[in-house]
């Protein structure tokens, strides 16, 4: 995994920590620059700087400058050797430092990234004549470090937007100052952002024509060796075999640019979006100022209350004191698994409103009445014929069911009273039945009958 | 019956293929108390495209309430229980209530969401809640919460126990819609914070409305 094995070895070599050197290496080399000390500094010199080093951070105690030398003489001081002694600080030390103060105070921070870009990439007039001229200006070798600066630019771009973030959420969570103070630090903050968004904008616009050119630059190696004559002699298919190389390494050259380019805009537009996003976030400010810094003092004082509230617990945390927990909606959703699950979706019967058929209606009812009236007539003769049976104490059941006929209602009633009357007497013992085997026939019917006479002993009729 | 028939022509929307296609996910989703932004881009453009008829279905047949919320110029959907029919959180199985753990979680997102408002998105990593643990002004509160003890430094051991409250409770605000996840299981906590995290405020909205007399409310207990 760790390719460079040699690299891990030294790391502490390479990059000595803060009190291990690291700090020395800084003050020597401000020291130089200021003139308190010469290029070649004696140990004296050094122990000086370890003393002042360890009192401005207020170490306990000095460094031993014998093992701090030991790291740094690896890397970072050299002995002078005509005169020993005397220590110079080597160009990796002094490359290191530049490094660093570069991230901190990045030297394109101030410089437009358009002008760097019309700076390294511009094709000028008749100043691309071969493919030579073109691989000196644009080869992969020439143009790294004009990759590397407008890498270097962006970098910048992005620490100078990232710090100026920093300082929106300081004023933002700064709880005192009017809200006027406020969006007056906002807009300070923000010109950068604007003045940044400009300096992008015409930067791209640079670096469009720029590619147009390359393309151009590009199609022109391919119509020299595209319009080439069809070659006759040995020596014309060398001269078209080095215009298809030239156009070849024209192609690589434009791949390799656009390449880096497409890099450089997905940076860019990152930073724009950023850029954008904060725009959004003041005109909002504007607005809500007042009402957001109030819901966000809230929110704080309400995790305040929560954090004050809660107790550790193996499982999470625990509240105290009642705090309410709150509750969001969570239906549970039964699953069932059937063997196969039907998606088409079925459509549901609608109810049909069928009419009322009134001529069924009235029939039915007819019926119904008819058997209603039916069953009456049936009670009626019943009670009658018990009557005439208590009143007189006999009756004949073919008189009777005559009289029942006469009257004008139908056999089917007189049949079923005198069934009803018979069941009546058989089940009263006071009421004999006498059947003589006499066949008797109702007169206007082909109903025949034994001749019966139902008979109640007059003692027992009340 | 010529309600029902109204009723029918309502719902006529759930055959739409764009409705049919997504259903299930959508009323799952939502029904488990999702919180659904753009992000869900599918599932939110059905929800937007037929708000009205999605407010009616949820009402009438779940009596939800289907809320349209805005914050921070975001749009999120989710479904609460109507004001009046506060009585059905006495059915356990209709809602879940948030863990200690997870509300003092929500809070500190939701606080953390305003310390990154100015950037686009609001990316937390792990180390960015250890800071809030180590160096923030609650700082002590949390370490007391999380560790029981307040030292200098804290075990390997302390910190993953630490580590792993945070990652449950961000698991279960991803399916909350609250934040977003970007890392996978073994890998270093990373998520976007959403604005839908400021539910968690509209949740406490009406101690929020009358702060002072609140927390004077929760120190009682303390007294007696």
């Amino acid at each position: 995994m760790f390719l460079n094995n040699e690299l891990y070895e030294k790391y502490d070599l390479l990059i000595p920590s803060k009190f291990e050197g690291g700090f020395l290496v800084l003050a020597l080399l401000e020291k130089i620059e200021n003139g308190e000390l010469e290029e070649q500094f004696t140990i004296v010199d050094i122990r000086n700087t370890l003393n002042e080093i360890s009192n401005q951070y207020q170490q306990p105690s000095v460094p031993n400058t014998e093992r701090l030398l030991k790291t740094l003489l690896h890397y970072f001081l050299r002995n002078y050797a005509e005169e020993p002694g005397r220590y110079y600080l080597t160009d990796y030390a002094k490359s290191m430092v530049v490094l660093m103060r570069n991230k901190i105070e990045n030297p394109y921070k101030n410089f437009p990234l358009k002008a760097s870009f019309e700076k390294f990439f511009v094709i000028r007039f008749n100043q691309i004549k071969s493919i030579t001229d073109l691989e000196e200006r644009f080869g992969r070798i020439f143009i790294e470090g004009p990759k590397k600066i407008i890498n270097d630019h962006l970098e910048a771009l992005d620490d100078e937007l990232r710090e100026a973030y920093g300082n929106l959420g300081k004023i933002l969570q700064a709880d005192e100052g009017s809200a006027s103070t406020m969006v007056r630090s906002f807009t300070i903050e923000f010109k950068k952002f604007g003045e940044r968004a400009e300096d992008i904008t015409n930067a791209i616009g640079t670096k469009d024509k720029f590619l147009r050119e390359l393309q151009r630059t590009v199609d022109l190696f391919f119509d020299l060796w595209d319009k080439f004559k069809q070659p006759s002699n040995k020596e014309e298919y060398g001269v078209l075999e080095n215009l298809k190389t030239d156009w070849r390494k024209s192609v690589e050259i434009h791949n390799d640019i656009t390449g880096y380019f497409k890099a450089v805009d997905s940076k860019i537009s990152n930073i724009r979006r950023q850029i954008n996003n904060a725009s959004d976030k003041l005109s909002e400010l504007h607005e809500h100022f007042t009402v957001r810094a109030t819901l966000r003092l809230q929110i704080k004082k309400l995790l305040g209350v929560a954090l004050n509230n809660a107790v550790y617990h193996e499982d999470g945390a625990a509240f105290t004191n009642n705090l309410p927990l709150k509750s969001i909606v969570t239906e549970t959703i039964r699953l069932f698994y059937p063997e196969e699950y039907d998606f088409g979706s079925v459509t549901l019967n609608r109810v049909v409103q069928i009419p009322a058929d009134d001529e069924y209606g009235r029939q039915e009812r007819e019926e119904i009445e008819s058997k209603i009236k039916r069953q009456q007539n049936i009670n009626e003769w019943l009670e009658a014929g018990k009557g005439l049976l208590k009143n007189q104490g006999t009756l004949n059941v073919k008189e009777f069911m005559e009289t029942i006929m006469d009257s004008g209602i139908d056999m089917s009633v007189a049949y079923e009273v005198a069934i009803s009357l018979t069941t009546f007497a058989s089940e009263d013992n006071d009421i004999d039945i006498e059947i003589e085997r006499q066949i008797v026939i109702l007169k206007n019917t082909k109903l025949l009958l034994w001749k019966t006479v139902l008979k109640q002993p007059m003692n027992t009729i009340s | 019956m010529e309600n029902s028939f109204k009723a029918a022509h309502e719902y006529d929307f759930l055959k739409e293929e764009d409705v049919e296609k997504h259903f299930a996910d959508l009323n799952i989703s939502l029904l488990s108390g999702r919180h659904i932004d753009n992000r869900s881009y599918r599932l939110f453009s059905i929800l937007e495209k037929y708000e009205d008829q999605w407010r009616d279905y949820f009402c009438n047949l779940y009596q939800l309430s289907l809320v349209h919320n805005i914050f921070d110029g975001e749009v999120f959907y989710y479904l609460e229980f109507f004001s009046s029919g506060k009585a059905r959180f006495a059915d356990n199985s209709r809602h879940k209530p948030l863990t200690e753990m997870q509300t003092i979680t929500a809070l500190t997102l939701l606080d953390m969401y305003y310390q990154k408002y100015f950037e686009d998105q609001k990316i937390i990593t792990w180390t960015d809640l250890r800071r809030q643990i180590e160096e923030s002004d609650h700082k002590e509160n949390y370490q007391r919460i999380l560790f029981n003890t307040i030292r200098v430094s804290y075990s390997e051991s302390e910190w993953q126990s630490a580590e792993k409250k945070f990652r449950d409770a961000i698991t279960s605000f991803d399916k909350l819609g609250w934040v977003v996840k970007q890392s996978a299981q073994g890998e270093e906590l990373v998520f976007e914070i959403r604005p839908s995290i400021h539910r968690i405020a509209g949740l406490y909205e009406a101690e929020l409305a009358d702060f002072n007399n609140f927390s004077l409310q929760l120190k009682t207990p303390e007294i007696i």
